[in-house]
């Protein structure tokens, strides 16, 4: 009697979870649903609206590297595929931008998909540019909008090197994506 | 004498109590039951699309062992390459124009771009309660004037207040934007530094999104900072534009080209006066 009691339990708190992470997700919380999502992933392994919630929420919080596993859960319906292809495209433009930051890696052969997010912009633009020197830091006029720029660099740490996006509009700083 | 009534109501009790296991698991397995179907039902679906599909991966699997099986186990290097040349002859002599035209094309082609389904909030959104929202709850104007009513009357104060929070309950409006994280964030940096530059990118932003009140009034704020910024004045009158109060965009423009004489403002003016700007 009390194991099918706790069982209750445990069903309906799965379903708070999953409607607070909404609710904070609706109010553009980010990063605590996603490590929400990340502290409570094992028990809603199997729902894919909530592994699609926990990974935009990751993607919106520049938490980019959690988006390892929605990837390869996502998968049972057109929807989540579609949305495993994005994260996929970003977390490989990512890991790509990183190593020609770091290590000068030439990305100007490479011919990839894009997509909205701003980490696939830069991708875009960087991988414009031809083999070149290492610069201490890259700025990038947006295609659609010429007042937006995005400025590109690593902010070097003793122990991990980090790569940094500044939004800019009309010189004032909007946004700053750090990633590593 | 043997007391009935108490042996009665020891005996009701204890019914009761043989019951109450029946019952909660009676309850659990109609819970249990109901759960499983709604989980697994999306399961059953595909799962009777499956033997298709394994059908077809077995077919082509067993083809191709059959092909690995059929081959000879060791290959003489030179023959695929000779098959590789062949083909590549083939598609250049058939169609070596449309190949330069289709390579052309898929150059000239955008990236190909992926845009994220948000599909699954929607139905999150029907299944679940709706949603509270922090900041945007916009009030109607008859809100204050209830309020008011409360402070003046003190006996009727609890009633008053039931009827407040009923009316407020109805009138909250939640309204989405994709781009309001933004807007909040420089909103908060406005009011740390009181920066002309931040107010106008509100200004701008909000023209953007086409709500012309808040353009206005951030505009305005910027002209009250500093009154020399040509872009805040051509919003601020652009808004007044949308917001239906031509006559004092034109005014106000008059008045700026008094002491600025900028182009652009000329420029607009004469826009709104001959109607191209609407």
């Amino acid at each position: 009697m009390k194991i099918i009691l706790l069982f209750l339990l445990a069903i309906s708190l799965d379903a708070n979870i999953k409607q607070d992470m909404f609710n904070l997700y609706q109010n553009s919380k980010y990063e605590k649903v996603c490590s929400m999502g990340f502290d409570n992933f094992n028990r809603n392994s199997k729902d894919e609206e909530f592994i699609s919630l926990y990974a935009f929420a990751c993607l919106n919080s520049d938490y980019i590297d959690r988006l390892a596993i929605p990837i390869a859960m996502l998968k049972h319906s057109k929807e989540s595929r579609s949305n495993s292809a994005y994260f996929s495209v970003i977390l490989m433009q990512k890991k790509l931008l990183y190593h020609a930051l770091q290590d000068n890696y030439d990305l100007s052969t490479l011919k990839l998909p894009t997509t909205d997010y701003i980490l696939s912009k830069v991708f875009d633009l960087y991988s414009k540019l031809k083999k070149h020197e290492p610069r201490a830091f890259y700025l990038f006029e947006d295609e659609n909008d010429k007042k937006l720029t995005y400025k590109l660099y690593l902010s070097k740490d003793a122990k991990l090197n980090k790569m940094v996006i500044e939004e800019f509009y009309d010189t004032i700083t909007i946004k700053r994506h750090v990633y590593w | 004498m043997l007391n009935i009534r108490d042996l009665e109501q020891r005996w009701l009790r204890y019914k009761i109590k043989s019951y109450i296991p029946h019952f909660i698991i009676f309850i659990s397995i109609i819970v249990i039951s109901t759960l499983t179907l709604t989980f697994f039902d999306f399961d059953k679906k595909e799962f009777r699309e499956l033997p298709k599909k394994i059908n077809k991966t077995v077919t082509e699997t067993q083809r191709d062992k059959e092909i690995a099986l059929s081959t000879p186990k060791i290959v003489p290097v030179k023959k695929p390459v000779e098959v590789k040349k062949i083909e590549h002859n083939k598609t250049t002599i058939i169609a070596p124009k449309i190949q330069e035209k289709i390579s052309s094309a898929i150059e000239e082609d955008d990236i190909l771009k992926l845009t994220p389904s948000l599909n699954f909030i929607k139905s999150m959104q029907h299944s679940t309660l709706p949603y509270y929202k922090e900041e945007p709850i916009v009030k109607t104007k008859s809100t204050p004037a209830i309020v008011e009513k409360v402070q003046e009357l003190e006996l009727v104060k609890k009633i008053q207040k039931k009827t407040i929070t009923e009316k407020e309950i109805k009138r909250i409006n939640i309204r989405r934007k994709d781009a309001s994280n933004d807007i909040r964030d420089i909103i908060r940096r406005f009011k740390k530094n009181n920066n002309p530059a931040l107010s106008l990118f509100l200004a701008k932003k909000y023209y953007e999104l086409e709500e012309y009140h808040q353009a206005y009034n951030y505009a305005l704020i910027t002209n009250q900072i500093d009154r020399d910024i040509d872009a805040s004045w051509i919003i601020f009158a652009k808004s007044l534009v949308k917001l239906k109060k031509k006559d004092m965009a034109i005014k106000t423009l008059n008045q700026y080209l008094k002491s600025s004489h900028s182009s652009s403002a000329k420029i607009l003016l004469d826009e709104i006066i001959s109607g191209k700007f609407k």
